[in-house]
């Protein structure tokens, strides 16, 4: 069918406010970015900043020389690939055996599991916990509390439920026991969605920031979104804002921004090799959810 | 349940001594779904552990909490604290007040948005550039409420920020957003769209993708132009979805984005932007108020069971599967 | 279905019983810092060295375990130390899980104090043994103030360590950019309110940056936090700071927040910040970005810095661009000139409750304590180092030599400055090694014959206070920014009175009762 004229506006004005929509979603990311390589005067200038006008990269190096930064930075990829790791293990260890109708008091096990989705001990319990269990100030904190996701390991529940048991059961006819089964038949099927919670996973050990905050003391231990917070949103780290370094006092608003970057820039990084994953399993798991 | 009444059926099969037979049935049941059952232990333990482990920290709503003591050795107080919160603070019917209208603005405006711009999009006839609008419009979901905050906090800027310098282009004068117990609220909910406005699509854009073509070619052969599309075959057919996430919704509505707000609001904004949670880091926390904060905590809880428990059998009963 | 559910609750209590039971021992035994000290009760032979907990500030903190400092400490005074590193936003979660250090942060307030006095978490020592293991510290103290020992004051008995801040003893000195005050034709720094006035006025809209842009404020004022100091220029020159006690005209104390001298200070901010002459940001802003604006030429007059620290910003005002003017406390309707000061008196340096109970290595403290302070060996290499490797000696004075000087992880490494030193810059017998020549000098210029508002009280601890006064504190920040703010000059008289009926109200009032009930009792005393 030929498109008559009338689609054609209504195609172009879409098209018009899609972009505008586009801009306003990647417009800040710019801005922070042109600001982070900015003279002082630049950086202060009322109005847009689409590219810089001065470019000078004295934030930039202020803020890659701190070698804490980096510490940030090597503990945020280690709780993000080894914590997504084990969660996604963990996860498939609980959700199998409760999608299982067969499992004897399947329904009590699920209901001891859902219990903690409402009702915790708060925080100092947990922190007398963590202590005992000697995690204070070491990285496994950030892992091992949080081992569980309760409402994604319900995710991948549902979607274990929902795959034909004809499947399973001509491969229990030829022998093979529970774990076989897991391993060669539902796991495989069920990559998008495992490819999805670990999508979750990731992202909240990236961004996390409360129990490093609580548990860890050492700076060789902390994490980027930690010592983002200092120099972003509460302007204490006086060290890399330059604030001691007499004249950098002027780059502030640089050195915030090239921060910001900073942390951005890795997400950006692996940003297209994981799109093709989560859209298709954000779809599964949220449907099945 | 099911399984469950097939083991009563079978241990009525096997007329042994009455008691025996029960235990013998689990048991039975048990070896023949061991590796199962031996998967699950680990988890279970962990469960436990940190989660079943720290929660005699309940008791800390009733007592009157002293580190040298202990939270089991600390004196009770019975209700004390509850009594304090509700009849004497005049804090708690703010932080309550806080914490739902936020949650109520971010449904009634944050809600639609992801099911509009779906709409949109599908109507998107470039292939190419519904794939890119797409992968630009989800990228604000990826990252911290941290890292964002101090975005929101350079793009709002009264004074260098480029919002208030196009607003100053129409002749508008520059708000400080952030600061003014007017644009708060707003601020908050806006900024919350801003993130996750595309990521919400996805769900309603694999639903509009289930959506037979038939059903519009008949559709366009009856005369119905776009809008009557949408609204007679586009809209019902991707109801339930909606209704389902709607209700999902309602149940976390105490949760109204400790991240979110924590990172964004100062004294200036406390009587509008102080909830629950942010009430108890600062009580708690900084201010080393327990009990005080357990007693909130465990009310939000009460409320938030409830809430989910409720949701979750409105689902059910619409014949979908629920979450729990 | 019944004996499931029976099996289920069986098994959920079971659950909680064996978890609790585990996260219960642990508490009790884990290998926290306070059960350490606790075990060393029994004194073992006579050279075995006492332990003692160091978390003593939350900055300046020791990256590595047996560093410089901590070796030194330890050899010369045959003591074991255990580094407790712990930071503002947890320390109080670690007290609350029992973890108490022998030697407290210097940062928690009066309050904190009673709060942890009440719960046993503190020592207290008694005055006499204070005075008998640390005689000089004492006598250096007294000097100062001798109402310092007021403030330890819970119940009748003295907690921790009592401190006096030298510098906190002056005032606020307000600072303008002089290349901004001479474009608009100022040749010294304004003396009067009116004078103020006008160079808010100027400094906003004739351009003093000579740019060609409207993009320059008077000032901005520190909203975010230490609010007492917000605007105090202005509050001071109608004789107030609103989070004060302060002396009424009849003798009474009464709160600064509610004085109407405070009302009429913000009614005249109100009426600046409706004519733009006030950055708008001034809510969000910290003191670090006032120097930011300060220094980068966004705001003109900054009023958040006192002598000392102005002392350290000379070279970064010069190296940008900026030639500072200090002024003098502005002469408003207070009639004279007046500058808003913290005041010397402190919180007291506090001390773990298990101090208490072990008379040896309380003595011990009091002894390093006493050394630390008045020693002049011992405070050079806590506070410096090395002689000849991380500071020198000139005329005097120490000075730390490069890295040291600049960075800061070098001396973490060292471990000096406040976190083995709680007492840094608080004994006159050796504040000498922090004070030039030309910083004394410039202390004279600055702050010499300046009249001072401080709070009659000082941190002194009132139990309605303990109770009330983290919500009073914020029912009075929100109400200051929002009366300054407020689009209609006619609506702050309405939100005064109804946030003075509302503190006075939500436990102001017993505050007040208490405080001038201790306050008449020391008078007496006197």
């Amino acid at each position: 069918m030929k498109p008559t004229t009338g689609e054609n506006i209504f195609q172009a004005v879409l098209i018009v406010f899609i972009t505008l929509m586009c801009v306003a979603m990647i417009y800040p990311f710019v801005h922070i970015a042109s600001i982070s390589v900015s003279s002082p005067a630049e950086a202060s200038r009322f109005g847009m900043h689409i590219y810089p006008k001065e470019v000078d990269f004295t934030a930039w190096k202020q803020v890659l020389d701190q070698k804490k930064i980096w510490i940030g930075f090597g503990n945020s990829v280690f709780r993000t690939v080894v914590g997504t790791f084990l969660t996604l293990v963990m996860m498939a260890l609980c959700a199998y055996p409760l999608s299982r109708k067969y499992l004897p008091h399947r329904n009590v096990y699920t209901m001891i599991i859902l219990f903690t989705m409402f009702f915790g001990g708060g925080i100092i319990p947990t922190y007398l916990l963590i202590r005992s269990l000697g995690l204070m100030n070491s990285v496994w904190v950030y892992i091992v509390p949080g081992l569980v996701p309760t409402f994604s390991m319900l995710v991948l529940r549902n979607f274990f439920m929902s795959i034909p048991a004809e499947l399973e059961e001509s491969a229990k006819i030829d022998g093979a026991n529970d774990v076989r089964i897991l391993l060669s038949i539902v796991l495989p099927l069920s990559k998008p969605v495992l490819a999805t919670l670990a999508l979750w996973s990731a992202v909240g050990h990236w961004n996390s920031w409360f129990d490093a905050m609580l548990y860890i003391t050492d700076e060789s231990k902390q994490v980027l979104q930690t010592f983002l917070r200092n120099i972003v949103i509460t302007n204490t780290d006086a060290e890399t804002l330059g604030r001691s370094a007499v004249a950098n006092i002027r780059y502030e608003a640089s050195i915030k921004a090239a921060t910001i970057m900073f942390a951005v820039l890795p997400i950006l990084v692996v940003y297209p090799f994981l799109q093709k994953y989560f859209v298709k399993g954000t779809m599964i798991g949220s449907l099945k959810g | 349940m099911n399984n469950l009444n097939i083991a009563k059926i079978e241990s009525v099969d096997k007329p042994v001594g009455r008691k025996s037979s029960k235990w013998a049935a689990t048991w039975r049941e048990y070896r023949k779904s061991k590796y199962l059952f031996f998967m699950l232990i680990p988890v279970i333990a962990w469960y436990a552990i940190f989660h079943y482990g720290p929660l005699y920290g309940i008791l800390l709503a009733f007592k009157d909490f002293s580190p040298r003591l202990g939270i089991m050795g600390s004196p009770w107080v019975g209700l004390d604290h509850f009594k304090f919160l509700f009849f004497q603070s005049p804090d708690f019917m703010r932080i309550f007040r806080n914490t739902v209208l936020i949650s109520c603005y971010h449904i009634i405006f944050g809600f639609p948005a992801p099911i509009i711009l779906a709409l949109l999009l599908n109507e998107l006839r470039l292939g190419w550039f519904k794939r890119i609008a797409q992968t630009i419009s989800y990228l604000p979901h990826f990252f911290s409420w941290v890292v964002l905050s101090g975005i929101v906090i350079v793009m709002l800027s009264p004074s260098e920020g480029p919002v208030n310098f196009l607003l100053q282009l129409v002749g508008i004068e520059p708000i400080y957003f952030l600061a003014d117990t007017d644009y708060f609220r707003s601020t908050l909910v806006g900024t919350g769209i801003w993130k996750e406005v595309g990521f919400g699509t996805i769900i309603y854009l694999a639903a509009l993708s289930g959506i037979d073509p038939a059903l519009y070619e008949a559709a366009v052969i009856d005369g119905a132009n776009r809008i009557k599309q949408i609204w007679y075959i586009t809209l019902p057919s991707i109801l339930p979805v909606i209704t389902i996430l709607f209700i999902l919704s309602l149940g976390g509505i105490l949760n109204a984005g400790f991240d979110q707000i924590f990172n964004l609001y100062n004294p200036a904004v406390y009587e509008v932007a102080d909830i629950i949670d942010t009430y108890v880091y600062r009580v708690g926390i900084l201010g080393a108020q327990f009990g005080l904060t357990t007693a909130v905590g465990l009310f939000k809880n009460v409320i938030g069971i409830a809430l989910v428990l409720s949701t979750n059998y409105v689902v059910k009963k619409m014949g979908q599967e629920g979450v729990l | 279905m019944k004996n499931s559910m029976k099996f289920g609750t069986a098994l959920l209590l079971s659950f909680s019983l064996l978890a609790a039971g585990c996260s219960s021992n642990g508490g009790n035994n884990g290998n926290a810092p306070a059960a350490a000290g606790e075990a060393t009760n029994a004194p073992a032979a006579d050279e075995a060295p006492i332990e003692i907990t160091f978390a003593a500030s939350t900055w300046d903190v020791p990256k590595e375990d047996n560093n410089y400092v901590q070796k030194y400490l330890e050899e010369k005074y045959n003591v074991k130390i255990i580094n407790m590193r712990v930071t503002d936003e947890n320390f109080k979660l670690k007290i609350a899980a029992n973890e108490i250090p022998d030697i407290f942060p210097q940062t928690p307030t009066e309050v904190d104090m009673v709060t942890w006095a009440k719960q046993g978490v503190i020592a207290s020592v008694s005055v006499d043994e204070i005075k008998q293991y640390m005689p000089k510290y004492v006598a250096d103290v007294e000097s100062v103030n001798p109402n310092a020992w007021d403030i330890g004051l819970v119940d009748g008995k003295n907690y921790g360590i009592p401190r006096v801040w030298l510098n906190g003893s002056t005032g606020f000195i307000p600072t303008y950019n002089n290349n901004w005050l001479k474009e608009i034709g100022y040749s010294e720094p304004p003396k009067t309110l009116e004078e103020f006035e006008d160079v808010l006025t100027k400094f906003r809209n004739n351009d003093p940056d000579g740019n060609g842009q409207k993009d320059t404020y008077g000032m901005s004022g520190r909203g975010k936090n230490a609010r007492n100091q917000l605007f105090n220029e202005v509050y001071s020159a109608f004789g107030v700071n609103p989070y004060m006690f302060l002396e009424a005209s009849d003798g009474t104390i009464a709160w600064g927040g509610i004085m109407n001298e405070s009302l009429e200070a913000t009614k005249l901010l109100n009426k600046w910040y409706n004519a733009d002459l006030i950055d708008p940001e001034f809510m969000t802003d910290d003191n670090g970005l006032m120097g930011q604006k300060f220094n980068s030429k966004k705001i003109g007059m900054i009023d958040t810095n006192m002598y000392h620290h102005l002392h350290g910003q000379l070279q970064t005002f010069t190296d940008n661009g900026i030639e500072p003017a200090f002024g003098k406390g502005l002469i408003g309707p207070a009639g004279k000139s007046l500058s808003m000061s913290n005041g010397a008196l402190q919180t007291p340096l506090l001390l773990g409750v298990q101090v208490e109970k072990d008379e040896k290595k309380r003595i011990k403290i009091l002894q390093i304590l006493e050394e630390i302070a008045t020693n002049e060996e011992t405070y050079l290499n806590t506070a410096f180092g090395e002689a000849g490797v991380s500071y020198e000696l000139k005329d005097g004075v120490a000075v730390l030599k490069a890295p040291y000087d600049t960075d800061a992880d070098k001396r973490y490494e060292l471990g000096i400055g406040g976190f083995y030193n709680p007492l840094i810059e608080r004994a006159v017998s050796t504040w000498k090694f922090h004070m030039p020549q030309d910083k004394l000098d410039f202390k004279a210029e600055l702050t010499d014959g300046s009249e001072l508002i401080a709070d009659v009280l000082g941190p002194t601890v009132l139990e309605s206070k303990g109770k009330y006064f983290a919500n009073l504190s914020a029912l009075q920040d929100e109400f200051y920014t929002k009366a300054i703010i407020a689009k209609n000059a006619g609506d702050v008289d309405k939100l005064f009175e109804d946030f003075k009926a509302q503190w006075l109200k939500a436990g102001g009032q017993e505050i007040l009762d208490e405080a001038n009930k201790v306050y008449q009792e020391r008078q007496a005393a006197k």
